[in-house]
């Protein structure tokens, strides 16, 4: 046990985190979990429909960066735009949700494919004291997702 | 690992009964206190933000506080006490509770024990004892050793200071009527003096004002003084010397006090033997103040005291660590805010407490009904007086 940052000071910022996320900030996300054993995948590994979980709703912070228009290839206008999802890792834990790369996060009507996760942000360089997941995501197409909200 | 903790953390809303959850546990027995307790964590919660925001307190944090406020209050409430009334409480027997009583003494009995050093030295009483010795004058020397005389032999060698020496003259008034004494008031010169010496009758009286006595007694201890040289003498290094020399062997009787008597534990420094008495502030038979028993006005303070308290509590929960670590960045609590107002509040209450109880003190008031009666003797004056037309 390490003189500074014990497990009750650990605690102690988890409750910080869930305050700021829950009660301060107060943003939802909505996690789209691949299904990797109903996903039915090609020759290649490839799948042209995926299958996904329920989704989930998250708390988290969003570094929401401007949107930049894309004229490239001569198909006309596109738009990219790349989004941080920051997550407090115990937060995540309590609800059993790990999100990781080709994941769909939902936000502000947009739907972002996850490009990255980072796990790396160890509070006093405690390998059990890993803090945050940091999400790095690409702006993406509606159409190839195969998301459509149910009229319930 | 990283699974939030169920440890509480953070005020719930739901303050249990105090009883077992203060630090010392001084007034959970109390009704009151318990009955207060809970709405005292609410009243804190509710201050620092709660429900609206987390307040990381937990009930026996701010029962503490509540607790410690209450002591902090009596202990105000009885130093002041102890300070007014100090000289009444010293000799006092530890035993008599005096929290939260009308103490009515008086510094009398203390102030005449300290008076009775000065009475030593006056001689007019004290603590010393005064004891006689004597020397055996002869007619061959004029000087005796009175360490070698008498306090060795008689004082085992301690330290003797001389108080008075029965060596002096006869007393004039003996002498009253001594024609010798040539201002003595024979009966030729009496007569004379007031002009019937030439007559005969066989019984005179005259009726003299005792000053003519006074004035007559003192001529002759003055020309004893003056024309005559005996009854004389010095002490110096133990040594007295008597000037002039005895002409017949004769008893020298004097008053001493042996010095350790007067210094020592039995003397100036006088210590009650027993223990059960007040000496000092630590033994003043104080109790902390029932909760009970106090009034509006210090349940008042003691609620704001233990806001004050609970807010330097929480800043050194949320002040522990500088930067609080969020995703990917870090947060600033307001730990050293909440710390610095918290004792601030603190300082700026414990002044308001003393000031008061200051204002509430035996001088202060005394010069404040001084002031009043002043004022209203001033207001007396202005009232026209009744004009009588007889």
């Amino acid at each position: 046990m390490p003189r500074f940052v014990s497990q009750k000071d650990f605690n102690f910022f988890q409750h910080i985190n869930r305050e700021l996320v829950f009660d301060v900030v107060d943003v939802d996300v909505i996690l789209y979990k691949i299904s990797l054993e109903t996903t039915t995948v090609n020759l290649y590994g490839e799948a042209t429909e995926k299958a996904r979980y329920t989704p989930v709703e998250l708390k988290a912070l969003v570094k929401y960066t401007k949107t930049n228009p894309d004229t490239k290839d001569g198909f006309g206008l596109d738009t990219t735009q790349n989004v941080e999802f920051r997550f407090v890792r115990a937060l995540l834990e309590n609800v059993a949700v790990y999100p990781e790369t080709g994941d769909i996060i939902g936000y502000n009507g947009l739907f972002y494919e996850i490009d990255n996760t980072t796990d790396t942000q160890l509070v006093a360089g405690q390998p059990y004291n890993s803090h945050s997941l940091i999400c790095s995501a690409h702006l993406t197409r509606r159409s190839g997702i195969q998301i459509e909200e149910a009229n319930t | 690992m990283a699974i939030l903790s169920d440890e509480p953390i953070v005020y719930d809303g739901n303050p249990p009964s105090p009883d077992g959850l203060t630090a010392f546990g001084i007034f959970d027995n109390e009704a009151s206190f318990q009955q207060d307790a809970p709405r005292v964590a609410e009243y804190v919660a509710n201050r620092l933000g709660y429900p609206v925001l987390d307040v990381e307190l937990i009930d026996r944090m701010i029962y503490t506080c509540f607790e410690e406020a209450i002591m902090t209050y009596g202990s105000q409430v009885n130093q002041f006490l102890a300070r007014e009334n100090m000289i009444t409480y010293q000799g006092l027997s530890t035993s008599t509770a005096v929290t939260q009583k009308n103490v009515i003494g008086s510094p009398l009995p203390q102030i005449i024990k300290l008076s009775a050093n000065y009475g030593t030295e006056a001689q007019s009483g004290g603590n010393t004892q005064v004891k006689k010795g004597y020397i055996s004058a002869s007619t061959a020397t004029q000087s005796y050793d009175l360490k070698t005389l008498w306090a060795d032999v008689s004082e085992s060698g301690k330290a003797i200071e001389i108080r008075r020496v029965y060596h002096y003259m006869p007393s004039a008034v003996a002498r009253y009527y001594d024609p010798f004494a040539t201002t003595g008031l024979g009966l030729t010169n009496l007569m004379s003096e007031f002009g019937f010496d030439g007559y005969s009758p066989p019984v005179t009286f005259v009726m003299m004002p005792a000053y003519e006595d006074l004035l007559r007694i003192q001529a002759i201890e003055i020309n004893d003084m003056i024309r005559k040289s005996q009854y004389s003498f010095e002490i110096s290094n133990n040594v007295i010397r008597f000037s002039p020399i005895f002409k017949k062997e004769a008893t020298v009787w004097f008053d001493y006090m042996v010095v350790d008597d007067k210094t020592g534990v039995s003397g100036s420094l006088a210590v009650n033997p027993s223990d059960n008495i007040v000496s000092d502030i630590s033994n003043i038979p104080y109790n902390h103040i029932p909760y009970l028993s106090i009034n509006a006005i210090g349940k008042n303070w003691i609620y704001r005291f233990t806001l004050a308290l609970a807010k330097d509590t929480l800043g050194n929960v949320r002040g522990k660590y500088d930067n609080v670590p969020i995703p990917d960045a870090i947060i600033k609590l307001d730990g050293d805010l909440l710390r610095r107002e918290g004792k601030q509040e603190q300082t700026d209450l414990l002044k308001e407490l003393r000031d008061t109880l200051e204002q509430t003190g035996l001088q202060a008031q005394m010069k404040k009904q001084a002031e009043n009666a002043k004022m209203m003797q001033e207001m007396f004056a202005k009232v026209p007086n009744l004009i009588y037309i007889g």
